[in-house]
């Protein structure tokens, strides 16, 4: 990691990273966890998630540019050691569980016949050849993927003529309500962006606006599509839809194509490409930094290697949603926890070298 | 390294060769299929599918198979018996149901649509008058397909209308609005020919009654703001007289307007404006006068009122809102209110008027 990233690669990042395929079924997710214009919880969320980046940049403001494992090296072995392995893993099995999530739902929509396996063999070749040149190529190819994919968003004003107010109703959070699982479940939507935590050291400047920005583009974007079913589908039939956003590209035809689902779901796979590629990066970094012993080489042939095989057990698409949703909650409690144990030991070696001088 | 990358992407490449084969030609493509209830057996439905074919001597055909099974994909296991190609779904255009079977209820036929990823949410519903499978058997002379037919008859009276729910997607959309009930096409077979026959009125997924093409036009009117229409009407500007004219029309308002003077006394105002050009008019009078132009906007708006709140009181003694009058009731009230309400018997008791207001924008070029 010679290289420094820019800030607006950094943006691109957090917001390639952050949108998954949850963004699928989040309309109707925002619908069961919050009622009536469950879209409005978006913009709840995101300041949550606003919250938790500014802590993040908070760390490296105080720590004078030292990097996460830089700092970790300050507490005991044999804390370290299972923390770094309980990163690494959760990391690894939530990058791992996207891809399956997406490739379960490729083949539900399309490729009905075409093996697990095969696909997700295709998706870690492409993992394996990103993780391979480092994150500030991988930075670089992001952003070129995100050229790639971000058009897709404006598709969304083909619905503007069956959008309709009337549908929204007045009526903010009403009927049935699961507010703390559900809304947890829109929180992991935004999940990715705790991956700043190990390069936020790395950036050139304007880190902090670099990450917000990151996560304000993701937050619009899933703003937009969720405001959008909610005048485009009534709101008892978004909670039956289980996929939203799918009937929504499903309802584009333009006069020489119809049914576009199939291509912008294949670009799709791009965004999920790099949100795997980055946990399992990360996973990969946490391993590399614990056992410096090991070459790097092999330990990225490890990584991919126990993805492949971790995919090889979630069969069907019921464990898939639940491994995912407990994986995710762990991933926004490492979110969380992490950054505040990072500040520790930020302010207290700082207390303990201000003694000594004194 | 580099010679790997390629050798992997070439394999890669040629990977996604063994994915599942389909040859066109062994293909059943689906472009319309009908239910309806078995006249037999109750619990049974009759499905009837077309799909086109090419004969042995080369010329493009259509065939039609019908079975009787307990649900849609039931059928289709039997339909299978009934042809050598391998069925696909995925060119479905059009799906009609019977009158009897839509009065039973739709969902239960539908959710294979939505639930199947291969139908797409934009096949398009009709009704079939009496029998979906009379409209699909139907040999039109000069026409191949009935699905073209009806996918263009569909389209084209969305296209003029554009309040019609014709299609899965919208359909669904106001079926699970608790504000509005959605309607469809119906079709019927007349003189070896398919006819538009107005439109179904459902409360919920079930068939309530259907509303002949003369008061669909005018429900159509009331329904959703209609960028360009027509509207021939007979009127008598001098007594004794009875003359038609006809507008070629923009409608430049139309609001729902909703007071409640008491809990339970609510009074909707359908407002609509507008605005026409005339195209014909069989009578005599100088219609480039402004005085008899303004009696004859006058005389339309009165009938066009009269005919509507008539066609209201019927949709209330129905219990059906195509209109979405409750959509507006629910925005102007609480939640709470709006749930505890029997919106129904409500719809029924309440006073809905309509208010046209119709300007000729000139008369057209001659006098």
């Amino acid at each position: 990691m010679k290289e420094k990233l820019s800030p607006i690669q950094v943006s691109i990042l957090v917001y390639m990273i952050q949108s998954g395929v949850i963004l699928f079924a989040l309309p109707r997710l925002t619908g069961e966890a919050f009622g009536t214009n469950g879209w409005i919880s978006i913009i709840i969320v995101s300041m949550i998630v606003n919250i938790n980046l500014v802590l993040i940049w908070y760390v490296f403001k105080v720590a004078d540019g030292k990097s996460m494992f830089e700092l970790l090296r300050y507490i005991p072995k044999w804390i370290r050691l299972p923390l770094s392995i309980f990163l690494a893993v959760v990391w690894l099995t939530l990058g791992t569980l996207v891809m399956v999530k997406y490739i379960l739902l490729l083949k539900l929509l399309f490729y009905q016949n075409v093996s697990k396996l095969l696909l997700m063999g295709m998706g870690l070749t492409l993992s394996y050849l990103l993780i391979k040149k480092g994150l500030y190529h991988i930075a670089k190819s992001t952003v070129v993927l995100f050229y790639f994919t971000v058009w897709t968003v404006f598709l969304i004003l083909y619905h503007l003529p069956d959008f309709s107010f009337i549908r929204l109703t007045p009526f903010i959070f009403q009927g049935e309500k699961d507010l703390l699982r559900g809304g947890l479940g829109i929180y992991t939507s935004l999940l990715g962006y705790e991956l700043v935590i190990l390069f936020l050291h790395n950036v050139e400047k304007k880190r902090l606006k670099a990450i917000l920005v990151g996560n304000t583009i993701t937050s619009i974007i899933y703003l937009g599509v969720c405001f959008v079913s909610y005048g485009f589908f009534s709101l008892d039939m978004l909670l039956e839809d289980m996929y939203p956003v799918v009937t929504l590209m499903e309802y584009i035809s333009f006069p020489v194509l119809e049914r576009v689902e199939n291509l912008i779901f294949s670009l799709f796979g791009l965004k999920v490409l790099i949100t795997t590629v980055m946990y399992l990066w990360a996973s990969k970094e946490v391993v590399e930094q614990q056992f410096q012993q090991l070459k790097p080489k092999y330990i990225l042939f490890g990584v991919i290697f126990l993805s492949f095989v971790l995919s090889i057990f979630p069969k069907i698409m019921r464990q898939v949603d639940q491994w995912l949703e407990y994986f995710a909650w762990v991933g926004v409690g490492i979110a969380f926890l992490l950054p505040f144990l990072l500040l520790m030991i930020v302010l207290f070696t700082k207390n303990v070298k201000r003694e000594n001088a004194t | 390294m580099i010679r790997i990358n390629i050798i992997v992407f070439c394999v890669l490449l040629m990977v996604t060769g063994c994915a599942q084969k389909r040859i066109i030609d062994d293909l059943a493509l689906i472009n319309a299929i009908g239910f309806d209830l078995s006249k037999e057996d109750k619990e049974q439905l009759k499905v009837s599918a077309t799909f086109p074919i090419i004969t042995k001597d080369g010329k493009y055909d259509r065939k039609t198979l019908i079975v009787e099974g307990k649900s849609s994909k039931s059928a289709r296991e039997k339909l299978k018996h009934k042809t050598n190609m391998q069925l696909e779904n995925g060119q479905l255009r059009v799906t009609l149901f019977g009158t009897e079977l839509a009065k039973q209820g739709l969902l239960p036929q539908i959710d294979t649509f939505v639930r199947d990823p291969n139908i797409g949410s934009r096949v398009l519903l009709a009704l079939g008058k009496p029998e979906a499978s009379g409209i699909l058997t139907l040999e039109i002379e000069n026409e191949g397909q009935n699905a073209t037919f009806l996918e263009q008859a569909i389209t084209k009276l969305n296209s003029e209308s554009k309040s019609i729910n014709y299609d899965i997607f919208q359909f669904l959309r106001d079926l699970y609005d608790d504000g509005v009930d959605p309607i469809l096409p119906a079709y019927k077979v007349e003189e070896d020919d398919l006819k538009y026959d107005g439109v179904g009125l459902f409360q919920g997924d079930k068939l309530i009654d259907y509303l002949n093409p003369t008061d669909a036009k005018l429900l159509f009117l009331f329904r959703k703001k209609i960028t360009h229409g027509e509207l021939e009407q007979e009127i008598e500007l001098e007594e004794g007289k009875k003359k038609q004219i006809m507008l070629s029309f923009v409608q430049t308002k139309h609001h729902i307007d909703v007071n409640s003077i008491a809990k339970d006394n609510l009074v909707a105002t359908i407002n609509i404006d507008i605005i026409g050009d005339v195209l014909e008019y069989t009578g005599e009078e100088d219609l480039s006068d402004p005085k008899i132009q303004m009696k004859a906007e006058k005389l339309i708006s009165k009938q066009l009122n009269s005919k509507g709140n008539e066609l209201l009181l019927q949709l209330q003694e129905m219990q059906v809102d195509p209109i979405g009058i409750g959509q507006h009731i629910r925005n102007h009230m609480k939640y709470k209110e709006w749930k505890a309400l029997d919106w129904y018997e409500e719809y029924r008791k309440m006073n809905i008027k309509v208010n046209t207001n119709v300007k000729f924008s000139s008369n057209g070029k001659w006098k």
